[in-house]
């Protein structure tokens, strides 16, 4: 069944971070960019970023490897969900993601995953540039 | 009549040139020569001078009238006289 | 909980003592103050006694944010303030990028800075945590190099940090800090006064929130403002800066050779046009802003290549091509970026060797006094070599790395009359010739000759305004001062200026009733900001302080004013031909913004004015 996904278009990226910021107001109601479900990465030498987020997999590593059930596929965003009854923080997951998505918050005993802010993505409506897109692709 | 008209940035590269001299009758206003670019130079310059309804000037474009703001005369329908001087420029802010 | 929107804290930071003490940020003081430049006024006023030698220990260096720091509200400007060994005056210089957000992070409004290290050091502040680190091995090296090793020795490429150079090492007058590789606190000698504490380089990571007093009208304000900066960008979105070229030169009033002309033949060489068609490679931003402006260029033609730079900008384009009389893109580009790395100021670099290739062509100085250097107009080898001798104060350079204002004494034969500057501080890229209102500007700028502090440009050029006369000049020029001063004491971008939103997201952060008040003279331009019950105008109150602090230090109307070639040499060619100031009208618009601003007729802030924007102690200082 066909679903939107998360696309990122790096060449867009103007490293501005506005994505990071309303991320983490968002979803924890301050800013703090690194509780951010989405993360910039910057060379500043060659002038180039890239949007580091979730792109909701067809397959999804993460979830192969949690030993602890803790991960979902949510049914109608397909977003990617943490239960944090369930995880144990083992960090097998932040390993097994191809793109380095889910995030272990540093210096805290939680992890964190883009959840689609429940199919409206917040980061998608703030970007100025469109370097990052909520849509239907061939391969969903 | 005769008006000339210069540009700057974007609109530049779209009208292709520098300056323009356009022959206008002699009740254009300033409104009748952004029309003639319009029909010369399509959607695209369009875009760059009015707002989406067509009813004003973009935020960042200024004109002047022989180096005054049209602004403090009579806006777009303010009236031309032969060998006239119109510039289209982006307005500035600072830096 | 602390403060809304602010991190909570001022540091103080001794460097003779190692010694760290924290203080908590005052809820008074931020509504006072602001932030930013507002923050580091105060504290220079209060620590900084006068006479005190900007290279001893007691200068301090004062880096402060502001409350919409670290937000998805634009003002990622962290602001230096520091007294200048250019002009023995109050400095401010904004640094962009995105260090200021990080030190929010870290949970900081404000470090003061003081003392001297026996030995070089670098500062870590990370969270909590401050530490002093060896920084011997990095003495010597460019600021992209000490990015790039104290990166690699901290294991960590999120850090940001900002380094002096070997000019700011060697104490030129003119050294400025470099930040994530293309940003700088450009103005003023700053770099110097980190080099004389033998302090390399501060790098922050910080891991802590900003909290907002109303989150979710913050978060739509935030929307807004990126709506308005998308719409009302235009062409600036692409070009950045570098659309004023074309205008400026149009207007005549473009610095060329070293201010001789206003316009610049070869423009059309180095304007935005040309750098869209051969050297942009893409667009940048500072930390939260949707405007992109910045141009990132690779440069992959002309003896200089291969390199990258984040730049140039206007002011840089223009001071290091047509006011050195170089038509050269790639050729400024790798001057932006040298200047950048060894850690110049740009503005201040392309003055003084647009300078000295005036005093070569007039035979002040010949070869054997240049080293042998042919500083002939445009000659971008000798500049890059003249630029490395400033840099390691080799011959004649250890003449110009005391400034314009100093080495023309120390050369003699006439050569005052052919340096640019107010107060010492080398003038930037507007002729005043060609809009008399940021000639006032220049004189009356808490720094010196400043052009972003009261930019009038627009205003006198597209405006009502006759931009060769004195008319509507101290009104206007006296509104810009205050507006800058927000502008500058939250940390906010100039390019879309003041806009009414801000007024909104600063209440909705701080969960104070902020209200902008509008000048009757120009009722679209919001002229300050007070907190409502509060009956005082911040951003005049900022400026005012700043002036004392210069008043304390012997400053008066005389220093209040341009070099002699603009009130004596017309303008030779383009469209402000034949224009010059006329000196008397220039006092008595002087004399008219003293009385606008309540200055007396020394252009001393009267006890009246300084009572009236709640500074008695300073008033106390300067009348008692």
């Amino acid at each position: 069944m066909a679903y939107k996904r998360m696309v990122v278009h790096p060449d867009k990226c103007i490293g501005c971070r506005l994505c990071e910021l309303v991320c983490s107001m968002e979803k924890e109601k301050k800013f703090n960019p690194k509780r951010a479900r989405i993360k910039i990465l910057s060379e500043i030498e060659v002038g180039a970023s890239y949007p580091k987020v979730c792109v909701q997999c067809a397959k999804c590593p993460c979830i192969e490897v949690c030993e602890n059930d803790a991960i979902s596929v949510e049914e109608e965003t397909r977003a990617i969900l943490i239960d944090d009854g369930r995880c144990t923080y083992c960090g097998d997951c932040v390993a097994a993601c191809p793109f380095g998505a889910i995030k272990l918050v540093p210096g805290e005993k939680y992890v964190i995953n883009c959840d689609l802010c429940g199919g409206n993505p917040i980061c998608v409506k703030i970007c100025p540039t469109q370097a990052i897109e909520y849509k239907y692709t061939r391969s969903s | 009549m005769l008006v000339k008209v210069k540009s700057y940035a974007i609109l530049r590269e779209i009208i292709g040139k520098e300056s323009l001299r356009i022959i206008v009758d002699k009740n254009a206003t300033v409104l009748t020569v952004l029309e003639d670019l319009v029909d010369r130079y399509g959607e695209r310059l369009e875009k760059e001078i009015f707002n989406e309804a067509k009813t004003t000037l973009r935020e960042y474009v200024a004109i002047l009238l022989n180096g005054k703001n049209i602004q403090y005369i009579n806006g777009l329908d303010t009236q031309l006289n032969h060998e006239d001087q119109l510039v289209i420029l982006p307005i500035l802010r600072g830096g | 909980m602390g403060l809304n929107s602010y991190g909570g804290a001022i540091v103080y930071i001794d460097l003779t003592k190692e010694k760290v003490a924290k203080k908590k940020l005052d809820e008074d003081f931020a509504k006072g103050y602001l932030g930013c430049k507002g923050f580091g006024a105060r504290i220079l006023y209060d620590e900084v006694s006068p006479r005190v030698d900007p290279f001893a220990p007691e200068n301090k260096i004062i880096l402060s944010v502001g409350p919409l720091t670290g937000t998805s509200a634009f003002g990622p400007k962290c602001s230096l303030v520091t007294k200048s060994p250019l002009t023995g005056g109050f400095l401010d210089s904004n640094i962009g990028g995105h260090i200021g957000p990080e030190l929010k992070y870290a949970g900081y409004d404000t470090i003061v800075i003081s003392g001297r290290s026996k030995r070089p050091v670098y500062l870590l502040i990370d969270d909590d945590n401050i530490e002093f680190k060896k920084a011997d091995h990095l003495w010597g090296k460019d600021t992209h190099e000490t990015d790039r090793l104290i990166k690699k020795e901290l294991n960590d490429s999120d850090v940001h940090i900002a380094s002096i150079g070997p000019a700011g090492e060697n104490l030129v007058r003119f050294a400025c800090i470099t930040s994530d590789l293309y940003r700088q606190a450009g103005r003023g000698g700053s770099g110097a006064v980190w080099g004389s504490k033998k302090l390399k380089a501060i790098a922050i990571q910080g891991s802590r929130s900003v909290n907002i007093a109303n989150e979710e009208l913050f978060l739509k304000y935030s929307h807004d403002l990126r709506k308005a900066t998308l719409e009302g960008g235009g062409p600036f979105a692409t070009y950045g800066t570098m659309l004023f070229v074309d205008l400026i030169n149009e207007y005549g009033m473009l610095p060329t050779k070293n201010f001789q002309s206003g316009v610049f033949p070869e423009v059309k060489k180095i304007n935005g046009d040309a750098m869209l068609k051969t050297i942009k490679s893409k667009d940048r931003a500072c930390f939260a802003c949707s405007m992109h402006c910045a141009n990132f260029c690779v440069v992959k033609h002309g003896s200089y290549a291969p390199f990258n730079i984040e730049g140039p900008e206007y002011e840089t384009t223009t001071m290091v091509g047509p006011n050195c009389g170089l038509g050269n893109l790639e050729a400024i580009a790798y001057i932006n970026l040298l200047c950048d790395k060894v850690g110049l100021d740009t503005i201040s670099t392309g003055n003084i060797i647009g300078f000295s290739m005036e005093c070569y062509e007039k035979g002040v100085l010949t070869k054997r006094d240049t080293n042998g250097l042919r500083l002939t107009w445009g000659n971008h080898e000798a500049m890059v070599e003249l630029i490395k001798k400033i840099t390691y104060r080799e011959g004649i350079g250890n003449t110009l790395a005391e400034g314009v204002k100093s080495a023309s004494k120390e050369i003699g034969k006439g050569a005052e009359k052919y340096a640019m500057h107010v107060k010492g501080l080398e003038m930037p890229a507007y002729d005043p010739r060609g809009a008399v209102g940021i000639g006032l500007g220049y004189a009356t700028a808490n720094r010196g000759a400043c052009h972003s502090r009261a930019w009038t440009i627009s205003e006198e050029v597209m405006g009502k305004l006759d931009r060769f006369s004195i008319e509507g000049k101290p009104m206007l020029v006296s509104v810009k001062m205050h507006r800058k001063n927000i502008i500058d004491a939250l940390g906010i971008c100039e390019q879309m200026g003041l806009l009414p939103i801000y007024v909104d997201l600063l209440s909705a952060a701080t969960g104070w009733n902020v209200q902008a008040m509008h000048n009757k003279t120009y009722p679209s331009l919001i002229e300050d900001f007070k907190i409502k019950n509060e009956n005082i105008m911040i951003g005049e109150r900022i400026y005012n302080l700043a002036r004392a602090f210069n008043i304390r230090e012997g400053f008066r109307r005389k220093e209040d004013t341009l070099p002699k070639r603009f009130f004596e040499e017309p303008l030779p060619e383009g469209a402000a031909e034949g224009h010059f100031i006329n000196s008397d009208e220039f006092d008595k618009m002087l004399s008219e913004y003293y009385k606008i601003k309540g200055w007396d007729k020394n252009g001393i802030p009267t006890r009246k004015k300084l009572v009236e924007l709640n500074l008695e102690d300073v008033a106390e200082d300067l009348w008692s």
